[in-house]
């Protein structure tokens, strides 16, 4: 059964960077992949958006505190 | 710090635990101990004696014989004892159990078939891969355990007669014990092929090193000898009980050689066993634990590294501090609030580093000259580093050295900038940093309206205080550490530090509508809380007075406490340009954990402003209440009549609905009945709260001012207490049926359940006390658990959270990793916003 996992309320919205956008997220927190949250290739959400291994997602939550908060997350194996 | 050539860098690559083998002991030996003197009737050591001075050096200004440094530069260096007869190393006695058994015990192979064996060593690579080190030892274990359960040799096919461990150290084998020497015989015949399988390296650990036949004599570096007064050398219990060790070592020696008795070398033989046994540890089940002649437990070298005062947890975790001093606190509300009250003894003892200028060398002398007094200065430290100390003999020197670039080590002075610190320290709160106060008395002073971040009372708590030593941590403690800079909590947003019961209650007073002053008491308030105005009328109001505490440009509007309560206008607080026109300022404006008005305060004026008005503000309180008095009576609790009939109404109605519940049973009328009892406390609080006598009751005003007490803790005292549970339900559990043998046996309703109809002030039946104090119990029970277990897993989640910190562009790191984005998401200081709200 497909079960579109986006259309969930709960489900944050996500986005594969493409390389530019990727590196100025990298340049933005002075940091290198490593040093963001990682996601796992299994993860249902990844899985969904067909991303691949280094890979990062921008996912933009709902926030109690900022109405929107946007986090990084590098796609990992 | 110094670079020293003498430094060799490298990185470690890995260790390598293992058992030192006789030839490393010989090896890495510098001396053979054959002497049990220490030193000879001159007092010099003995040569091959156990001070030996090619062990090391503890005399300054002597030089070591091995490598030629002075007790400076000299690491000390090991010796060795060649025993007469071998022992056992304790601490090896179950490894070298398992192996006796789980080898053959006529051809020292491990008893396990070659077929088995082949597999295994893929097999032990292959867990060491997947699951680490701790899967390997696993493994080993399960092994060992299969051989210990073979009783014929795979290998030469004899059959095994099991060795019994009898403790502490004795193994038999067929009926007859196993000495020392011919356990070691068996523990050679292991080939090094089968090591691996018993968890062992040929090269690092073989069986055999597990009985001592050399036994290495540590350096006397770790066991130096003390001087007493009396000029007396005092020997470490380590080299007692070398001597001992020694000593029956040459007496074993001996016998052997002079061909004694097989029993007198068996007794000296078991004397030396018990002495290295109780040379590494002295806690052996069924090992007499070797004592000092007075009685003393000799410390060994296991008590060294074990336990809470251990290498580990004694010295690698944790450490002695010095500039720091700790006592008993106790309350000063004449303080300031960033003050802290620090005996003169400890003023005087704990020193602070002042480098000499041009401009504070006037000064730094006079201390210095003062050497014996307070203020004073008892060292000063040369650019050279050279550490002076100053007395009578050296002060006429030290003053005319004295210039700008020495540094002056000083007594603590008023307007230092310490630590302040009471464990557990549970949030950063737990540290902050105070202005010094020197005052009489031998206890610390805090001022009571700082306690709660530190969760301090004055039952008797100690806390600690560290004085800076370098201007860079000096500077941290006065800005960002400063508790009056840290008066508004980062977590919530609302004033930890402020008013607390009588405070709120003095205030309150003085802010109500109708409180008047002359001009004479308005004086005497003033002066008390420290503020200095013209006063120009003959009669104030008490607003008026409070208003002299703000600042000018101060708009403020706010619910009071009293407002909540009572929705009364004249209680609503408003403060236009510095004049509180209306409402009284209780626990919702001023109190800990609550107030709305230190809280825009600190927002908008910043921590200076907020700490001077929470101290002039509770020094009037305090005065105000002083003055006119506030005493709780026990007609406070009265109730009209009217109440009283309508609570009494209230139960029998309830009483009556139980009792026609109960007739018509269904399967939920337990549930029914707790919820009613429910419904019947929540109808007497009401009942309660609008019988209560306003008028001259001040029980009633410390509740509505938020100084103490609330409708929860006044209802029972003066309506009904109402129904008692324990673990969530009706009390049910005593005898066959009834809770006491004074009900009917299983009458449901609500009385013979534990219901409580009287109320604390005119006093409970025995019966309804005697279950009332069940319910408190399982109240205390709780606590008790709940406590300790609370309080482990938040320390849990610190100890996973501690190294967070946010980097400058706001997001929240783990050392570079980024774990949020940004701060909170929104990226808000908490402490400077509106309860954690943007408000523009």
């Amino acid at each position: 059964m497909d079960i579109d996992i986006f259309a969930n309320r709960l489900s944050p919205k996500y986005k594969i960077l493409d390389s530019n956008e990727a590196d100025s997220i990298l340049l933005r927190f002075k940091c290198s992949r490593s040093n963001l949250p990682k996601i796992r290739m299994a993860d249902p959400a990844v899985i969904a958006l067909k991303a691949n291994e280094g890979d990062i997602l921008e996912i933009t939550r709902a926030s109690k505190t900022a109405g929107e908060a946007v986090y990084y997350r590098v796609v990992i194996r | 710090m110094r670079l020293d050539s003498n430094f060799v860098f490298n990185k470690i690559f890995g260790i390598e635990f293992g058992v030192l083998s006789p030839r490393m002991i010989e090896k890495m030996s510098s001396v053979a101990i054959t002497s049990s003197e220490l030193y000879d009737i001159d007092g010099f050591p003995v040569d091959g004696g156990l001070a030996d001075m090619r062990l090391g050096i503890t005399d300054p200004g002597l030089i070591c014989r091995t490598c030629g440094n002075t007790i400076k530069d000299c690491p000390g260096h090991f010796g060795h004892l060649e025993l007469a007869r071998p022992v056992f190393n304790i601490k090896m006695i179950p490894k070298i159990y398992d192996l006796l058994n789980a080898t053959c015990d006529s051809c020292g192979r491990i008893l396990i078939p070659d077929s088995i064996l082949k597999k295994a060593t893929t097999t032990m690579d292959n867990i060491e891969t997947r699951e680490g080190p701790l899967g390997k030892k696993r493994y080993i274990r399960k092994l060992i355990k299969h051989a210990k359960s073979i009783n014929t040799c795979p290998f030469c096919h004899s059959k095994q007669h099991k060795v019994k461990l009898e403790k502490p150290y004795a193994f038999i084998y067929n009926g007859q014990k196993l000495n020392a020497s011919d356990v070691r015989e068996r523990l050679e015949r292991i080939s090094d092929a089968d090591l691996q399988f018993l968890g062992l390296n040929q090269d690092y650990s073989r069986p055999e090193w597990m009985v001592f036949t050399v036994l290495p004599i540590p350096p006397v570096t770790i066991r130096p000898p003390i001087t007493l007064e009396s000029g007396q050398k005092s020997e470490d219990d380590l080299t007692h009980k070398l001597t001992d060790i020694v000593r029956t070592n040459q007496r074993l020696a001996e016998n052997i050689k002079s061909g004694a008795p097989e029993v007198i070398i068996e007794e000296l033989w078991d004397l030396l066993q018990y002495h290295v046994t109780t040379f590494i540890s002295n806690g052996t089940a069924q090992v007499p634990i070797a004592r000092h002649k007075s009685g003393k437990k000799l410390k060994t070298l296991e008590d060294r590294i074990k336990g809470k005062e251990g290498r580990f947890r004694g010295s690698t975790l944790g450490k002695r501090a010095n500039y720091s001093a700790r006592s008993t606190i106790s309350p000063d509300p004449m303080i300031r609030l960033d003050e802290v009250g620090v005996p003169l003894q400890i003023a005087r003892e704990v020193t602070y580093p002042e480098r000499a200028t041009e401009i504070n060398i006037e000064r730094l002398k006079s201390l210095i000259k003062n050497f014996d007094g307070y203020p004073n200065a008892s060292y000063v430290i040369t650019p050279d580093g050279i550490r002076k100390k100053i007395t009578e003999s050296t002060v006429q020197n030290i003053l005319e050295e004295v210039k700008p670039g020495y540094v002056v080590e000083r007594s603590m002075l008023n307007g230092d900038i310490i630590l302040f610190n009471r464990q557990p320290s549970l949030h950063r709160l737990s540290m902050m940093g105070h202005s010094v106060r020197v005052l009489e008395g031998k206890t610390l002073r805090i001022n009571p309206a700082s306690t709660l971040p530190y969760n301090a009372d004055f039952d008797g708590d100690e806390m600690n205080i560290n004085v800076l030593q370098t201007e860079e941590a000096l500077a941290e403690a006065a800005l960002i550490m400063n508790i009056k800079n840290n008066i508004v909590s980062p977590r919530h947003g609302l004033p930890l530090i402020g008013a607390a019961q009588d405070y709120i209650s003095g205030s309150a007073i003085l802010t109500r509508k109708d409180t008047k002053l002359d001009k004479s008491t308005v004086e005497d308030f003033l002066t008390f809380a420290g503020i200095d105005t013209k006063l120009n009328k003959s009669t104030y109001t008490g607003r008026e007075i409070f208003s002299m505490l703000l600042p000018k440009d101060l708009n403020f509007e706010g619910e009071s406490s009293v407002y909540k309560y009572s929705k009364d206008e004249d209680a609503y607080v408003v403060i236009k340009n510095g004049k509180l026109e209306k409402g009284i300022i209780d626990s919702a404006t001023i109190g800990k954990e609550n107030g709305s008005l230190l809280q825009y305060l600190f927002v908008q004026y910043g921590g200076e402003t907020t700490a001077k008005f929470i101290d002039q503000l509770s020094r009037l309180a305090l005065i105000t209440l002083t003055k006119f008095g506030m005493s709780a009576n026990i007609a406070n609790f009265d109730l009209p009549e009217r109440t009283m009939g309508e609570i009494h109404k209230i139960f029998e109605e309830g009483n009556e609905e139980v009792n026609s519940m109960l007739k018509n049973y269904d399967k939920d009328v337990e549930q029914k009945i707790l919820a009613l009892t429910n419904k019947i406390r929540g109808r007497v609080r009401n009942a309660t709260r609008e019988g209560i006598n306003e008028n001259r009751n001040e029980i009633n005003d410390m509740m509505t001012t938020g100084a103490k007490g609330s409708i929860m803790n006044f209802f029972p005292t003066a309506g009904m207490i109402g129904q008692q549970l324990l673990r969530d339900v009706r009390m049910s559990n005593g005898y066959e049926g009834r809770l006491t043998s004074h009900f009917k046996r299983n009458d449901m309703g609500l009385i013979p359940r534990g219901f409580v109809v009287s109320n604390y002030r005119d006093g409970l039946n025995p019966i309804e006390f005697f279950l009332h104090a069940g319910s408190s119990r399982e109240g205390l029970m709780d606590n008790v658990i709940r406590t300790p277990v609370s309080g482990y897993m938040s320390r849990r989640l610190s100890s996973a959270l501690q190294d967070l910190k946010i980097a400058e562009d706001l997001s929240v790191r783990e050392g570079n990793k980024i774990v949020q984005f940004m701060y909170g998401e929104d990226g808000l200081d908490v402490s400077l916003s509106d309860k954690g709200d943007l408000n523009i």
